[in-house]
């Protein structure tokens, strides 16, 4: 059984970290229906993984300057505080009300993911969190800040809550958030929100923790399955056609979704 | 800076306190994690479904049952973010950045209450 929990977690952290999602969105699903494990436990295992992957990227986003650490700070107030909320909601939810929700969750996210990435204008300089990074890709200099902050705030405590309800990184909702809303630069918002995801799944790990959802058996190999995927999925990833990939992965969303509302509903 | 702003950027430091922090923590969960599966591995019992209660940890390791490795490890891996934000904090004292405090203090404050609230 571990080694399978492995198997899956790898390919799913590959995967995700091909398309820049942590995988949690999909690995909960797999878990759940492909092992029939019980939900409390695979959102506890996930978020166990969407810490590790949320650090393992961060310390290669930090060192390049691309997050903006102040601001993930500041919005952070509003993510924990939204994971407490969840984390403790998931701990009362029923497996039920938990497969419904993270079904509807799963249609939104085929839904966002269609729509594109990097719709956002950036806004430039605002006189508001202004920082600057140096683009990878082309090698200049960005200066940016941010616009719309309340509402950012806001949208965080919602992305931090459905966090800690479902196991998922929540990166699905901070990003468009980020480039959409606050006009943020796409790469900026990404490593940004990578930051927020760790100490927001931290926040409600620990709440799953001391309830007994963190089982060695489930979260160690998700763990380092995700982990070894990730490391995979950065290396292969360039190599392969996203546009399918992305696909695929809708494709797998929605079937899971269908699978997830079936079971809360019918079974 | 164009606009004096108490919120803009980033020092250097606090830079390389995340980096290290976020490094570090995740070197030593991912080493615990890997003890205690080779240790479950070569005891034959594979990975156990339950943590030993915190008062255990410490003898289960001196132990070298795989448990208390395992737990630990994901203990470690849990606090790691936390420790990002507790330099964060430190440094932010030290470069006497008042405004920072006081949002990594609250953040903090948020996540320490986590756990008092898990435990209910």
């Amino acid at each position: 059984m571990e080694l399978k929990i492995f198997g899956f977690a790898l390919l799913t952290g590959a995967l995700g970290s091909m398309l820049g999602i942590g995988g949690g969105v999909l690995l909960i699903p797999v878990l759940t229906v492909m092992l029939g494990l019980p939900i409390h436990s695979t959102i506890g295992a996930s978020i166990v993984g969407v810490i590790a992957t949320s650090t393992a990227a961060g310390v290669v986003q930090v060192e390049r300057g691309l997050s903006h650490t102040r601001l993930a700070m500041v919005l952070e107030i509003a993510t924990t505080l939204g994971a407490i909320a969840g984390g403790l909601t998931a701990v009362w939810t029923p497996e039920r009300g938990l497969e419904g929700l993270l079904a509807l969750v799963l249609v939104g996210v085929v839904w966002e993911m269609g729509r594109g990435e990097g719709a956002g204008r950036a806004v430039g300089p605002t006189g508001i969190f202004d920082t600057e990074f140096v683009d990878p890709q082309t090698g200049q200099k960005v200066r940016y800040g941010i616009c719309h902050f309340p509402v950012g705030m806001a949208t965080s405590f919602l992305a931090g809550a459905i966090s800690g309800l479902l196991g998922i990184g929540g990166g699905i909702i901070k990003v468009p958030m980020m480039t959409l809303v606050m006009g943020m630069p796409l790469r900026a918002a990404i490593a940004t929100a990578n930051l927020m995801i760790g100490v927001t799944a931290a926040t409600s790990a620990i709440i799953y923790y001391n309830r007994g959802f963190v089982q060695p058996s489930i979260a160690v190999p998700v763990a380092l399955g995700i982990l070894v995927g990730a490391q995979v999925g950065v290396r292969v990833g360039g190599k392969l056609q996203v546009r399918w990939l992305r696909l695929l992965f809708r494709l797998l969303l929605l079937v899971f979704s269908i699978q997830m509302a079936y079971k809360a509903l019918l079974s | 800076m164009s606009q004096p702003n108490q919120l803009a950027d980033d020092s250097r430091e606090v830079g390389r306190v995340v980096f290290a922090a976020l490094l570090g923590g995740l070197a030593f969960s991912v080493v615990l994690l890997l003890t205690g599966v080779v240790l479950a591995v070569a005891s034959g019992q594979g990975l156990p479904d339950e943590v030993p209660p915190f008062g255990e940890l410490f003898e289960d390791v001196m132990a070298l049952r795989p448990a208390g490795f395992l737990a630990l490890g994901l203990i470690a891996l849990m606090l790691t973010p936390l420790l990002r934000v507790l330099g964060t904090f430190i440094i932010s004292l030290v470069e006497r950045d008042w405004t920072y405090v006081l949002v990594t203090g609250m953040v903090l404050a948020i996540m320490i209450g986590s756990i008092l609230l898990g435990k209910g």
